[in-house]
């Protein structure tokens, strides 16, 4: 799959074809940063005025390769696809070589920022002990089976996970009860029907 | 398998199953042997004897394999099971019943043992295995349908959800006593106070009866020092109003004295009069009550005086009486003779009776100090007695709770024992332990070697993928070339037409490919159904299922040539 | 049976047969009784006062507490016979009437005892649904399947003195369901050791 992209974009992207692929290497550099850091807008006047052009131009070349890298990740193109739309832009092969060892070493970094757009809950751990309550202030003699867990669950909240402890139990009639209903779920998951639509969402 | 087999002979010869030494893994396995083995796992597993060797009536032998059959079934075997199974065995189908059937073993036989149970924690231990068992066989049922979240059992109840149990919390309640005086509180108890079920909510009722929580007791310091910070800030507030109580009564008294004033002004001149009248009325008055006083102390003074005529008058009819008496003896002693009798008889008896003092003292100091040790002794004694009594219930007492021990304790120890010997007996726990490492270390190199293949598999589909994509993408480009020349070049178009009539023969090619992969799988899943087909030798069981059919026939012939 | 010296004095008061008739003191009892299990009485408590209305009113809450006291400290039916009888000087049917009553109820009684005490949120039930996420406004690509799972757990509210529901959301990934099932299966399985344990 070939991305198309947008024509002020490509323009943008139109000044770094015109560089020898040693200057689009230091374009690299500083998109990395960029990905890291932020914007360095110190650094872009510096770097304007040795190559004599607007701070505008070097700003919008560095904007251009990251948002290229962004909707690449995007769409999850494969490598071989990313070169192939890089040469359509008009790209030599060298500067397309750069380029593409650029989007390999930072695809996972940029997967991992655009995954968990809606920040949920998820099971983190579960710790339990088993008990036997015999006695309590009001019944002096009973024998009462139960199971005391402590459920963790994380949040993701920029990047950072919050863990957030509960206490609760269960008796062995409930528990029995509790894991067939989960069993039943992932057993539903493979199900012959839920593969269907699995594949039928996935093409 | 082997390692399976070795544990599965292992078990049946801790069953005493009759199974030769040479006997390694279960291809060896005859058909007596499968009987009896399966046959002394049932014992095991229902306590009901079957026989060990398969009769030599073939009826018999279909009766006895498919009762077999239908008590593994009832055990919960879910996989297919017959006479035949037993009777046309094959390894793979034996192998799977006697696992089954060697699993469901340990608990049975310790569930014989653990039936009776001493001591606390035993009991407590006990009821806790059948309350779990219990629980864990009912089925669930949602718990809005249960009454506080428990469900009553044939054994008791089992608890399904403690939701429902709110802390223990009390409140004071008023209950009348009847051991009380005070008429009042009584009056009270009799006409207002309500029912004790209505002075509180439901769920505090029960704790509030059982617990005096929020009551303190009588002799409790807070109670005082509370009383007493109370008392101090009332005091301050009492003096802080007497100030201007105080001064407001002395502006009242000022002009109630001023009215005062006016009035005598005006009645001065006659009050005067009546004042000089009252006056003397009042000194005739107090004259009168003197005199009548002085009239009352003479009267007492006659009275007395008339007393004292009359004990003179007593005095001297008794000192004439005495003056009788005196001048009689004075004649009697006037002899000087009589006198000194007198003296010396007094005298002596005077001595006798000082003699007699010490006899009687002498007598009696011994006697009394005798009587003075006896008692203490016996206060001694019973206080020792009541001590040894004491003791001796306190022995009885712990002898008894002993001896309820000993039993206990020796109920338990044979229990134990009973159980180390059974234990004992399959104490096999290190060979199982080595073999399950060897298993998992034989399932790791295993599951090494599949994700090996799989990281294979997975690479040639990503090449599979990419070489796809490359001829398609490669196809593509061409054809915009050779297009976009076609419009003015003859000899483009022609190629151009090639090109499309290449695409598809390519085409073609690569889907013969994909279907000469999709056969050949195909092929391979079918030579593995033939080889698991051939491994059932179903041939040869037809042949004994005939040649069983046929002595069938001649048994039936031979009962019925008799009958005729 | 020292804690039930407290209600000696009052539980003799129905050894006066006038005051406390028979019909009377059946009435109590079940009184007494359904009040413990079943939360409301029977007989309304008006009709059962005759001229000491305090002295029944002391009788009825000795022996609410007394039957509570005997369900907390599993006293034995005999026990509570020879203590009415022998400490409290009840007649002898009338200790019968209610011991059989007693054991008719006792494990209901216990149930209720039981429901008294605070406990952690028990969870009941459990719901589930399965996620596919076909798009984002971040990524293209589809996720899943993702469970969706709510614990059911319940705890007594004593504000407002009923049971309320409490529901615990969190999501899996099919290796967080696994890892999830795998702990709860290995409690259970603990459970199910114990019922057949090798001392």
């Amino acid at each position: 799959m070939l991305i198309s992209l947008k024509k002020n974009h490509r323009e943008h992207l139109q000044y770094l074809t015109l560089q020898p692929f040693q200057i689009v290497e230091d374009f690299c550099k500083l998109a990395t940063q960029f990905l890291s850091n932020g914007p360095n807008v110190k650094q872009y006047i510096k770097i304007s005025r040795k190559l004599e052009v607007d701070t505008e131009v070097i700003q919008n070349c560095i904007y251009g390769i990251v948002h290229l890298l962004l909707i690449s990740c995007k769409h999850k193109l494969s490598e071989a696809d990313f070169r192939d739309s890089v040469l359509t832009l008009g790209f030599s092969p060298e500067q397309q070589n750069v380029l593409s060892n650029l989007y390999i070493t930072k695809q996972d970094e940029i997967y991992e920022v655009l995954k968990v757009p809606i920040n949920e809950s998820h099971f983190d751990d579960l710790r339990w002990r088993f008990e036997a309550q015999v006695s309590s202030r009001s019944l002096s003699q009973q024998v009462i089976p139960l199971i005391t867990m402590e459920l963790t669950t994380k949040t993701d909240v920029n990047g950072i996970s919050e863990k957030e402890k509960q206490l609760l139990q269960t008796d062995p009639n409930n528990l029995l009860h509790i894991v067939n209903e989960l069993e039943n779920a992932l057993l539903q998951s493979k199900s012959r029907h839920s593969k269907k639509v699995e594949r039928a969402l996935k093409t | 398998m082997e390692e399976v087999d070795k544990i599965i002979i292992e078990s049946l010869r801790n069953l005493e199953c009759d199974i030769g030494v040479k006997i390694k893994n279960l291809k060896q396995f005859d058909a007596d042997m499968v009987t009896g083995a399966v046959s002394s796992c049932l014992e095991a597993i229902l306590h009901s004897s079957f026989p060990k060797k398969l009769p030599p009536s073939m009826s018999a032998r279909l009766k006895l394999a498919s009762n077999m059959a239908e008590q593994i079934k009832d055990l919960g075997f879910r996989e297919d099971m017959g006479y035949q199974s037993i009777l046309y065995y094959n390894e793979e189908e034996v192998r799977r019943v006697l696992i089954f059937l060697i699993e469901r073993l340990p608990r049975e036989t310790i569930k014989t043992v653990s039936v009776e149970q001493i001591g606390y924690v035993s009991r407590i231990v006990k009821t806790l295995e059948d309350n779990i068992k219990e629980s864990l066989s009912k089925t669930w049922v949602p718990s809005c349908f249960l009454r506080q979240g428990v469900r009553e059992t044939s054994q008791g109840y089992i608890v399904n959800s403690l939701g429902d149990s709110c802390s223990l919390r009390t409140e004071k309640l008023d209950i009348p006593d009847s051991r009380t005086q005070n008429e009042e509180l009584k009056y009270y108890w009799i006409h207002n106070v309500p029912d004790v079920t209505k002075q509180c909510s439901h769920r505090k009722l029960i704790p509030s009866l059982l617990y005096k929580d929020s009551e303190f007791p009588e002799d409790f310091d807070l109670k005082n020092v509370i009383r007493k910070s109370e008392i101090v800030s009332l005091n301050t507030i009492e003096t802080d109003l007497n100030i201007p109580i105080s001064s407001s009564e002395k502006i009242e008294k000022t002009s109630v004295d001023i009215i005062n004033i006016d009035k005598d002004i005006e009645t001065r001149a006659e009050q005067s009069k009546i004042d000089k009248l009252s006056e003397e009325l009042e000194n005739k008055k107090s004259q009168y009550i003197l005199l009548q006083d002085k009239v009352k102390t003479k009267e007492a003074l006659l009275k007395e005086l008339i007393r004292t005529k009359n004990e003179e008058q007593n005095y001297l009819i008794e000192t004439l009486a005495k003056v009788k008496l005196k001048t009689k003896t004075q004649t009697v002693l006037s002899k000087e003779e009589n006198l000194a009798k007198l003296n010396n008889m007094i005298e002596k008896a005077n001595d006798r009776l000082a003699e007699l003092a010490k006899q009687w003292h002498e007598i009696q100091t011994p006697l009394l100090e005798e009587y003075k040790c006896l008692k203490d002794s016996l206060t001694s004694e019973e206080s020792k007695y009541q001590e040894q009594k004491e003791k001796l219930e306190n022995f009885k007492e712990t002898e008894i709770k002993l001896n309820e021990n000993i039993k206990e304790k020796k109920d338990l120890s044979q229990n134990l024992t009973q159980q180390y010997k059974q234990i004992n007996r399959k104490n096999n726990r290190a060979m199982y332990t080595r073999r399950i490492l060897e298993i998992i270390s034989n399932i790791r190199k295993q599951n090494n070697d599949i994700q090996k293949v799989l990281k294979d598999t997975r690479e040639i589909q990503k090449e599979i993928k990419n070489l796809t994509g490359q001829v398609d993408r490669s196809f593509t480009l061409a054809d915009e070339l050779i297009f976009y020349d076609a419009k003015n070049d003859e000899t483009a178009r022609r190629s151009y037409k090639l090109l499309a009539a290449l695409r598809d023969e390519f085409n073609i090619i690569l889907k013969t490919l994909e279907d000469l992969g999709v056969v050949e799988r195909e092929c391979r899943n079918l030579e593995e159904q033939i080889e698991i087909e051939k491994s059932k030798e179903v041939s040869v069981k037809l042949e004994r299922v005939i040649s069983d059919l046929r002595q069938i026939q001649k048994e039936t012939d031979m009962m019925k040539k008799p009958s005729s | 049976m020292k804690i039930f010296e407290n209600y000696k004095s009052s539980l003799s008061i129905s050894r006066n047969i006038t005051l406390i008739t028979d019909d009377i003191f059946k009435k109590i009892i079940e009184n007494c009784f359904s009040f413990l299990t079943e939360k409301k009485e029977i007989h309304s408590t008006s009709n059962l006062y005759k001229s000491k209305p305090d002295v029944t009113k002391e009788f009825y809450a000795a022996l609410l507490a007394v039957t509570a006291e005997f369900a907390r400290k599993n006293v034995s039916k005999e026990e509570i016979i020879k203590y009415l009888t022998s400490n409290c000087g009840l007649p002898s049917d009338r200790a019968d009437l209610y011991a059989q009553n007693f054991e008719k109820e006792r494990t209901k009684i216990e149930i209720s005892l039981l429901n008294i005490g605070s406990s952690l949120p028990h969870v009941s039930d459990i719901k589930w649904k399965i996620d596919h996420i076909v798009k984002s406004s971040e990524m293209d690509s589809s996720e899943g399947p993702l469970f969706r799972i709510c614990l059911i757990a319940e705890q007594y509210d004593n504000e407002n003195e009923n049971k309320a529901l409490k529901n615990i959301h969190f999501t899996c990934n099919s290796v967080e369901l696994l890892d999830l099932i795998y702990k709860l299966k290995d409690a259970l399985r603990h459970c199910n050791n114990l019922t057949h344990r090798v001392f």
